[in-house]
């Protein structure tokens, strides 16, 4: 059995696989955000909002809404997966219960911190 | 007689064998009706085509009860066991095709030696093996239930075959062996934690893996490889840092 380097399958054949797009998505998801942070760069390097120009004013909604879904997509599929990396031995009954656990606790730390900057 | 004969044939499938062809370099399709019984196993149809057409196919199996893990071929585009896997269930045509990421030998025939090579590479022994001790290491139910999932691999290679890691870097230890692995770092009896923990952590380890979970999808025996290696993350950062804190320490 001398062909261990033999390729006989094309190389992207995951590509085109339904099941792999999921991981796509959750990965780009991360790509949102940082376009979103990188607009966020680009406007607090005004020192005022009257002298931001015009054109990233416009986007300004389009790009919180891409913020907001990248952010929503990796939270909630990193939250997801989070159980399964904790370094313990959970059965699927407490795993279960983790992830219920780690989701309501990220619901109420985002709701003190919206609290926080949006109380005044 | 002719009653049983007709209510054993009483299904019919068209199987699609997709087989690498050597002179073409290229994989060709070719079609076979199948008739057979309702609850008819993808491997039971494979039978019925070789006898019936005499193509002399090659395919591996023994057990034909998912327990060997010898039947693994490319079903429907999804990696799965033929004995565990019904007609009935899927989409007609049936695409039947050898295991991704492996060359091919023959057929469904894939040469699965550098996969067995990763597994040998992750120690999967405890050092009573090693210091050829002959005290006896005990292990409570406890322990037993940390590890027992972990346990269950049949080395069907499924999961290396659904890995796209593994497609790309064929020297990644791959899903199967770091639950291997991770089934002996949680062994209380198991004393070679640290060097196997050091080799998880190299430039091939358990780093490469990218979650994609697709590994744990198709394992026909709930191991949960994908879970494992991220466990093995996890423990990983935790051996570093105990590595750079106590460094005589092993």
């Amino acid at each position: 059995m001398k062909n261990n380097n033999e390729q006989h399958w094309e190389p992207l054949w995951w590509t085109k696989k339904p099941a792999y797009i999921a991981f796509f998505v959750r990965e780009i998801s991360g790509l949102l955000i940082a376009i979103y942070i990188l607009y966020l760069f680009i406007v607090s390097a005004y020192p005022s909002y009257l002298q931001t120009p015009e054109i990233l004013k416009n986007i300004a909604t389009p790009i919180q809404i891409i913020g907001l879904i990248g952010a929503l997509i990796h939270t909630l599929t990193w939250l997801g997966v989070m159980p399964k990396i904790l370094p313990l031995t959970l059965t699927e009954k407490q795993e279960k219960t983790a992830t219920i656990l780690i989701f309501a606790f990220w619901l109420i730390f985002s709701f003190f911190l919206f609290k926080l900057i949006y109380a005044y | 007689m002719e009653s049983k004969i007709k209510f054993m044939a009483d299904s019919k499938y068209k199987i699609r064998l997709t087989l690498y062809n050597r002179d073409l370099k290229k994989f060709t399709s070719t079609d076979y009706i199948v008739k057979g019984k309702k609850d008819l196993t993808v491997l039971e149809a494979l039978h019925i085509i070789n006898r019936n057409h005499k193509i002399s196919l090659s395919y591996r199996f023994s057990c034909e009860m998912g327990i060997c893990g010898s039947c693994g071929a490319t079903v429907n585009g999804s990696p799965s066991l033929t004995c565990s896997t019904f007609c009935k269930d899927l989409k007609n045509p049936i695409e039947i095709s050898p295991l991704r990421n492996f060359p091919v030998i023959k057929d469904l025939v894939v040469d699965i030696d550098s996969a067995m090579n990763k597994m040998r590479s992750a120690l999967p022994y405890t050092n009573l093996v090693v210091k050829k001790s002959n005290k006896e290491l005990l292990q409570s139910p406890t322990d037993l239930k940390k590890i027992l999932q972990a346990s269950q691999c049949i080395k069907c290679m499924l999961c290396y075959s659904a890995c796209p890691v593994y497609n790309t870097n064929r020297n990644f230890i791959g899903p199967a062996a770091g639950a291997l692995a991770y089934k002996y770092q949680k062994d209380n009896r198991d004393q070679l934690k640290y060097k196997r923990q050091n080799d998880l952590n190299s430039k091939d380890g358990v780093w490469n893996c990218t979650f994609i979970g697709e590994c744990s999808n198709v394992c026909p025996k709930n191991v949960d490889p994908a879970k494992a290696l991220q466990k093995l993350k996890a423990a990983g950062m935790l051996h570093n840092l105990k590595t750079i804190l106590k460094p005589n320490e092993k």
